[in-house]
C-alpha cells in the first residue's frame, strides 16, 4: 500500500523516531543547576503553582526534542548541531476544540507563523511550537501534517528566534521526525528548562539561554484559575540584565561568550497560558503584560529583536463544526474588566521568573566553531543578591519552593 | 435586543443605543480607517477594551472638541467615576462639512435631544434571524446588528466598505459589571453565519 508522507508521520511510534534520527540525541539534557527559586530569590508577590511551570494550567503539556550532536568547525548541512523544537499543547482536542487566542508584537524582527488568522479569526487550532529560525518552514510543515485532512484548515503557530552563534542554522536539521516526538513527548508536570528543545542553543543577557518556565495562582475571586508562561528565551545585552531588580549584568561583567562578538540577532518567544475564561481581545490584553514582565529583566527590546507573546485560554472551547458551520450563536464566558487586574500581574510575575529560570537552569556550551557561551554562575549571583537584600531568608524558602 | 436610534440636530447627528442613564454596561465595536481619515476622539478606549458605552457623535471635524466636551458631561451625569461603560470616552467622528455657526444653546439642545430620545430608529434588514443596520454619515460607514458578534467579527464587517472610515457595533452582546470572578455569558455567530452577513451587508454597500 502507498501512503503519504502525512499518513506516514501520524503511524510512526517514537522508538522507530529515536532511531530514524540517526546519531542525534533526542533524549533531554540534564545538568545540575536549580531553579531561581529554589535558591531563595523570589519574584514578585504571587505563590507559583505546583510545578512553577505553564503546566500547572490545567490539560496544558508540553514536549520537546533536542538536537546535540558533532563539535569543531561549522560545516553546514552537518554541524555541530545545537537546536531543537520545543511543543506546548493547550489541550488534548485542541484540533476539534479551538480556543480564544491572543499576542502581541513587541518588535517585529522574527517570525510566528498563523498570526494573520489569529488576527481574524481570534483563535488558536493547534499546538504552539518554538525552534530555530531556519527551521521554521520544515516545523510549520511537520505542524501541517497533523491537522485531519479534508477540512478547511487553519495554520500552525511556529515562532522561531536565531541560534547560528551556537547551532548549523543553515543545515536546518530540525525534521518532522523531531516535530512529531516532541509531540508524542508532551506531558503535563516538570517542564525542562535551560539548553532543551528550540532553546537548545539560546543566548540570554549573553549567558547561556534556553527554555524557561513558571506559573502563579491567582489570588481572590479568582483562586481557581492559573497563569503559566514558558519562553524561548534569546535576548538582551549583558549589562542589562536584572535579577528581582538586581543589576546582576552589571556585577558580572566576565564570561562573554567567545569569541566576544556583538550579537545583535536578539529576540524572546512568550507564550502565555491560562483557563482564566478569557476573550481574544482580553488576551491581546494580557500578551502585552508579558513584555513587562520582559522589562523586568532589562530587556527594552532590541531594534532587532524579534519580541512575540502569544496568549491563550483553555476556558472557554469551541467545537469546530460550531466555528465554522453552526446555524446558532455558542455561548462562551468571559472575566469582567474590573476583574482582569490580577491576572495582569501573574503575567508580568511568570513571564519575568521563566526568563530567570531559562538562564539559571541552562549550562556552558559549546558549539560551531568552538564557539562557547557561559551558563549563569549561580554561587556568583546568590552572593550579589545577598549584597543587595534580595535573598530570602532560609526558612521563608521552602514556602518559595512549594 | 436593542437597535441603533439616529438623532438629527442642525449642527450634529447623534447614534444612540439605550437611555442615556442606563446602568453600566458595554457593548463589542470595531473600526476600520483608510487614506488620512483622522478625525476621530475617543479611539483608544476601543483599541484597548473592543467595546463603547457611549452615543456616538457625528460632527463637522472643527468643532468636534465641543461636542466631545458634551459627551464628557453626559459622562458625568451618567456616572460619577465617569468608567468605560458608563459613557467614556465619548466616541465623535468628524465630518468633512464647513464649521456651523453653533447656537448658544447647543449643549442644552444635545442633551435634552439625548435625554428625550427624540431619534428614529435607523431602517434595518433581516439576514437570518439577525437584524442589520447601516448608514453613512459623512465619510463614515456605520453598521449595527444585533447579531453577537465580536469585535474582531466586526473588524471584518467594517473592511467591506470603502469609505474612509467605518465602525461596526453589535448590541448582541451586553457586557454588564461582575464582580468577585463571576463571568459574562457572551455568545458568537459562526463562519457560515458572519460570511452571510458580510456578504449581504456587501450588497448592500456597493
Amino acid at each position: 500500500m502507498r501512503m503519504d508522507r502525512r499518513t506516514l508521520l501520524k503511524l510512526l511510534p517514537i522508538s522507530l523516531l529515536s532511531s530514524y534520527a540517526g546519531g542525534t540525541s533526542v533524549v533531554p539534557f540534564h545538568a545540575r543547576r536549580a531553579r531561581a527559586r529554589e535558591l531563595g530569590i523570589r519574584i514578585g508577590t504571587m505563590q507559583p503553582g505546583r510545578w512553577n511551570a505553564i503546566t500547572d494550567v490545567p490539560g496544558v503539556k508540553v514536549g520537546q526534542t533536542t538536537l546535540i550532536r558533532g563539535n569543531g568547525p561549522l560545516k553546514v548541512g552537518e554541524g555541530p548541531v545545537r537546536t531543537g523544537v520545543t511543543v506546548v499543547v493547550p489541550h488534548e482536542r485542541i484540533y476539534d476544540e479551538y480556543i480564544h487566542f491572543g499576542f502581541h508584537i513587541l518588535n517585529g524582527n522574527g517570525e510566528v507563523t498563523g498570526l494573520t488568522q489569529a488576527a481574524n479569526f481570534g483563535i488558536l487550532a493547534s499546538p504552539i511550537c518554538t525552534t530555530n529560525t531556519s527551521s521554521v518552514g520544515m516545523v510549520y510543515d511537520a505542524m501541517l501534517s497533523q491537522f485531519p485532512s479534508n477540512e478547511r484548515q487553519l495554520l500552525p503557530v511556529v515562532g522561531e528566534t536565531w541560534d547560528a552563534f551556537l547551532n548549523d542554522i543553515e543545515g536546518r536539521h530540525v525534521h518532522a521526525e523531531h516535530v512529531i516526538a516532541a509531540l508524542q513527548n508532551a506531558a503535563s508536570g516538570p517542564v525542562a528548562e535551560g539548553c532543551v528543545g528550540g532553546g537548545t542553543g539560546m543566548i540570554c543577557y549573553e549567558f547561556k539561554g534556553g527554555i524557561g518556565t513558571a506559573s502563579r495562582k491567582l489570588p481572590g475571586p479568582l483562586q481557581q484559575y492559573t497563569v503559566g508562561v514558558l519562553v524561548q528565551a534569546n535576548h538582551g545585552s549583558r549589562e542589562d540584565l536584572r535579577i528581582d531588580g538586581v543589576p546582576v549584568g552589571e556585577e558580572i561583567a566576565n564570561l562573554l561568550p567567545e569569541p566576544d562578538e556583538a550579537m545583535y540577532m536578539n529576540s524572546i518567544l512568550i507564550i502565555v497560558a491560562t483557563d482564566a475564561p478569557l476573550l481574544n481581545d482580553q488576551l491581546n490584553r494580557l500578551a502585552r503584560r508579558g513584555g513587562m514582565g520582559l522589562s523586568k529583566t532589562g530587556s527594552i527590546s532590541s531594534n532587532s529583536s524579534g519580541d512575540f507573546i502569544l496568549a491563550f485560554s483553555t476556558a472557554n472551547r469551541i467545537k469546530k463544526e460550531e466555528f465554522w458551520n453552526g446555524t446558532t450563536p455558542y455561548a462562551l464566558q468571559s472575566i469582567e474588566q474590573f476583574d482582569i487586574q490580577p491576572i495582569f500581574q501573574a503575567v508580568s510575575e511568570a513571564t519575568e521568573e521563566a526568563i530567570i529560570n531559562a538562564i539559571f537552569m541552562a549550562t556552558d556550551m559549546v558549539g560551531c566553531d568552538d564557539h562557547r557561551v557561559y551558563a549563569l554562575p549561580i554561587d556568583r549571583v546568590l552572593k550579589i543578591m545577598q549584597k543587595y537584600h534580595r535573598l530570602f531568608p532560609k526558612e521563608e524558602r521552602k514556602v518559595a519552593a512549594l | 435586543l436593542p437597535l441603533c436610534d439616529l438623532i438629527e440636530l442642525p449642527f450634529c447627528k447623534i447614534i444612540r443605543i439605550e437611555a442615556w442613564n442606563a446602568p453600566p454596561h458595554r457593548y463589542f465595536i470595531a473600526y476600520h480607517s483608510r487614506d488620512e481619515f483622522s478625525h476621530v476622539l475617543g479611539l483608544s478606549v476601543i483599541d484597548e477594551f473592543a467595546t463603547f458605552s457611549s452615543p456616538i457623535f457625528f460632527a463637522p471635524a472643527p468643532i468636534l472638541g465641543k461636542i466631545y466636551n458634551v459627551g464628557i458631561t453626559l459622562g458625568h451625569k451618567r456616572g460619577a467615576d465617569l468608567d468605560i461603560d458608563s459613557g467614556w470616552p465619548p466616541l465623535c467622528i468628524g465630518t468633512n462639512e464647513p464649521a456651523p455657526e453653533l447656537p448658544a444653546d447647543f449643549e442644552n439642545q444635545m442633551m435634552d435631544a439625548i435625554k428625550r430620545s427624540s431619534g428614529s430608529p435607523l431602517p434595518a434588514q433581516t439576514i437570518r434571524d439577525f437584524q442589520v443596520q447601516f448608514i453613512e454619515i459623512g465619510e463614515t460607514s456605520v453598521f449595527a446588528t444585533n447579531a453577537p458578534l465580536f469585535s474582531g467579527q466586526l473588524r471584518r464587517i467594517c473592511r467591506l466598505t470603502d469609505t474612509p472610515f467605518a465602525i461596526a457595533i453589535s448590541t448582541g452582546n451586553r457586557l454588564t459589571r461582575q464582580k468577585d470572578g463571576n463571568t459574562n455569558e457572551v455568545h458568537a455567530v459562526s463562519e457560515a453565519v458572519l460570511r452571510d452577513l458580510c456578504s449581504h451587508i456587501r450588497q448592500r454597500t456597493l
